[in-house]
């Protein structure tokens, strides 16, 4: 390389970026260390909302272990004082609770036996957490593969092979070895960079996509994906899918006593973490399983799970013994199943209010920013913005592939409804719709909910950024097929609103049920008039029924 | 106590040498490594050209002259040494080749055959691919000048041995590369 003797300023390619973009590369993976310790605290707040049913259950059930075991094998003296400074702190929980007045210094007390009593039921859950988050890293990206059943582009194929020269483009720009890249032949449009690092990543794309967007869009798109694995975004995303499995599996585990399915569930993911997940073919099962788990169990409508054991009564072959004992299994089963759904509110009301909002402003950033950084690299805001205009109307969720829905470029049908009605600056010829709309729910599940940006937002920014696109006037001229999941859309988001009114009533029943075997009825009245904070008690009504198990199995009462 | 003072200051300086060393050996490895990634590209151009000439040439009988011009500038581009000679030959590639294409326009069996599409494909790839590694080499290069050029960077810089990167700068003169299409 020979001296440099000319001015700067004279014919520099691009602009002259105060920032180079390998600084603001390193800047944006230096981030995601920041973003995953945010899936790590939310991790840690879903465990704080389990604990609160799960812990109870943990001290009881280990100290039935214990008191079992203590009848064959002398116990360590260290396991006794676990448990008696477990009850101490429960001694302060309960003469609080007892005379329901908290004087001053009784709050810091009471609250901090609460805390104790809770650490059980968080460690249990953050190792959960770790186990599915070490799972899904290994097998996760190759079970997506499977159940999406993506396939290598075809060499005879000129759109595929254009796909393949467009992705190692966009792949020498941003400065990293190409992805892997795979196909689906699915009737949706969509794509998405799915990996655990950027050395290893793949992009999967479908083939409506390939068909429906020209080159420049397709480039635009492809270079939004990676564009977002340059900048770090797998591990961000990784991360926060282990925290939604691990929440799925909460729910299975909440659902366990009463649903066959649940337990299903859990045993497969069981034998697959202890004895199966080092083989090569730990792939299949496991997506299989966070599949079910993840998108079976969110519904606020479906706590069919719950109810199975009703439900087997209704149907007209059982003979009458057998719905006898049905109706039995499930009056004894009651407690259980209020405990479940009350556990099940708990943890969406945390993930609506708390979860939720921490880690999908972060996803949505992330999206933004991979938009901006897709334009600085082709310098041509114009393919990318169109590319999602013809996305709004042909995306959706890639069949098998709904519980992983964040990794893909567009979302469901929420945020993609917003985008309808957009306007690309230049003439484009579309298919045709399909005769009938695709026979997928595309309702999101809970956690997933936020998790994609809007369109509507996203191709803003692209206008600021130099699209030459126009937004939806306010009678909108381009009807476009009417998307028709809007209404079950609105449909689950009213039964949300049904659980917010049910929590009293399930606290209150509950609550009676534990008082009424220990403190008797003028306990019942003073509750009754507070009755809206029914959760909270049913939460004190746990602790007390469970430890006072506890107490009178390892007879510490004397 | 002065020799701790002097020792200190010595450790220091040696230090910050180590970090700027360092700093600045990442950054011409990326230029370098930017560098071989447009060799690659560039590489790809030469040897996709035989293969574009030997389809039109079938067609493009009366073309001979253009013909003769992209083989030629593609003899000189994979002869050019320095950066500033390459940047110059392959800017008279493309428009060698931008001129074949402009006139193959006009043969609209030429424009219907699979091969050639093909060709087009894979060529108008390798210019997008040729322009996204100059893109990630310019970068780099202006990095690297960057942290060079800072002070007090720049005291060390030269001892050290680092020289200057240069840019790779491909005129883009449309104008120049109008076609003339003989009717």
């Amino acid at each position: 390389m020979g001296p440099a003797g000319r001015e700067p300023w004279g014919g520099v390619p691009g602009p002259a970026d105060r920032e180079t973009f390998f600084a603001a590369q390193r800047r944006h993976r230096r981030a995601t260390w920041r973003y995953s310790a945010t899936c790590a605290v939310a991790a840690f707040v879903l465990a704080m909302a389990a604990s609160i049913v799960l812990s109870p259950l943990v001290i009881l059930s280990s100290a039935l272990v214990i008191r079992v075991l203590s009848l064959f094998l002398p116990i360590p003296e260290i396991v006794w004082d676990v448990f008696r400074w477990l009850l101490a702190h429960y001694g302060q929980l309960k003469s609080a609770l007892q005379d329901l007045r908290l004087s001053p210094e009784e709050v810091i007390p009471s609250l901090q036996g609460l805390g104790v009593l809770s650490i059980p039921g968080i460690v249990i859950v953050l190792l959960l957490w770790l186990a599915v988050r070490a799972l899904l890293f290994h097998a996760g990206v190759g079970g997506l593969l499977l159940t999406m059943g993506a396939r290598l582009p075809r060499a005879n194929d000129r759109e595929e092979h254009q796909l393949v020269n467009v992705v190692q483009e966009m792949a020498i720009a941003v400065g990293l070895p190409s992805p892997t890249v795979m196909l689906v032949d699915a009737d949706v449009a969509n794509a998405a960079a799915i990996g655990s690092s950027p050395r290893d990543a793949t992009v999967v794309v479908s083939r409506r996509l390939l068909d429906e967007l020209d080159r420049d869009e397709t480039q635009g798109i492809l270079g939004h994906l990676i564009a977002s694995i340059g900048n770090g975004d797998l591990r961000i995303l990784m991360t926060f899918l282990s925290v939604a499995q691990t929440f799925g599996l909460l729910m299975a585990l909440l659902d366990a006593p009463m649903s066959a399915r649940a337990r299903a569930t859990i045993w497969r993911l069981l034998t697959l973490a202890l004895f199966g997940w080092r083989r090569r073919t730990a792939a299949g099962p496991l997506a299989d399983i966070v599949g079910t788990m993840l998108v079976g169990r969110l519904d606020p409508d479906a706590i069919d799970d719950t109810l199975e054991p009703l439900d087997a009564t209704d149907r007209p072959s059982t003979g009458r013994l057998h719905r006898m004992l049905r109706y039995l299994q499930f009056v004894l089963l009651l407690p259980v199943i209020l405990l479940s759904l009350e556990g099940k509110l708990l943890l969406f009301l945390f993930t609506l209010l708390v979860i939720g909002p921490l880690t999908w402003s972060t996803l949505r950033r992330r999206r933004y920013l991979a938009d901006a950084t897709a334009v600085q690299l082709t310098r041509n805001p114009d393919g990318l913005a169109d590319g999602l205009i013809a996305l709004a109307e042909s995306g959706g969720d890639a069949p098998g592939g709904r519980w992983a829905g964040p990794l893909f470029v567009v979302g469901g049908a929420r945020s993609r409804a917003t985008g309808l009605g957009f306007v690309s600056g230049r003439p484009r010829r579309r298919l045709p719709s399909p005769s009938t709309p695709p026979a997928h729910h595309d309702d999101v599940p809970i956690f997933l909910l936020g998790a994609q940006p809007p369109l509507r937002g996203r191709l803003a920014r692209l206008r600021v950024l130099g699209a030459s696109i126009q937004p939806p006037t306010t009678g909108r001229t381009d009807a476009g097929p009417a998307i028709p999941t809007e209404a079950s859309a609105t449909g689950s988001s009213s039964s949300v609103l049904g659980w917010f009114l049910a929590v009293p009533v399930i606290g209150v029943l509950v609550l009676i049920v534990g008082a009424l075997i220990f403190y008797g009825a003028s306990f019942i009245l003073y509750l009754f008039a507070v009755g809206f904070l029914g959760a909270l008690f049913v939460i004190a009504g746990l602790y007390i029924v469970a430890m006072e198990l506890v107490l009178r199995l390892l007879s510490f009462a004397g | 106590m002065d020799g701790w003072i002097i020792g200190g200051g010595i450790a220091a300086i040696a230090l910050y040498v180590i970090v700027v060393y360092n700093r600045l050996v990442a950054r011409r490895n990326r230029v370098r490594n930017g560098w071989s990634q447009i060799d690659v590209q560039l590489k790809r151009r030469h040897d996709l050209i035989p293969n574009l000439v030997a389809a039109v040439q079938g067609y493009l009988q009366h073309e001979r002259a253009i013909l003769d011009g992209v083989s030629r500038a593609r003899l000189e581009a994979i002869a050019a040494g320095s950066v500033t000679e390459r940047a110059k030959a392959e800017t008279t590639v493309t428009q060698a080749l931008r001129s074949l294409f402009a006139v193959a326009e006009a043969y609209p069996a030429l424009r219907a055959s699979e091969n050639m599409q093909a060709l087009q494909e894979e060529l108008s790839s390798t210019e997008n691919r040729v322009g996204f590694a100059r893109q990630f080499y310019n970068d780099a290069v202006l990095e690297y000048n960057t942290a060079r050029e800072s002070f007090p960077a720049n005291l060390v810089a030269r001892p050290l041995g680092f020289v200057p990167a240069e840019l790779f700068e491909l005129q883009d003169q449309t104008a120049r590369a109008a076609p003339q299409v003989r009717f």
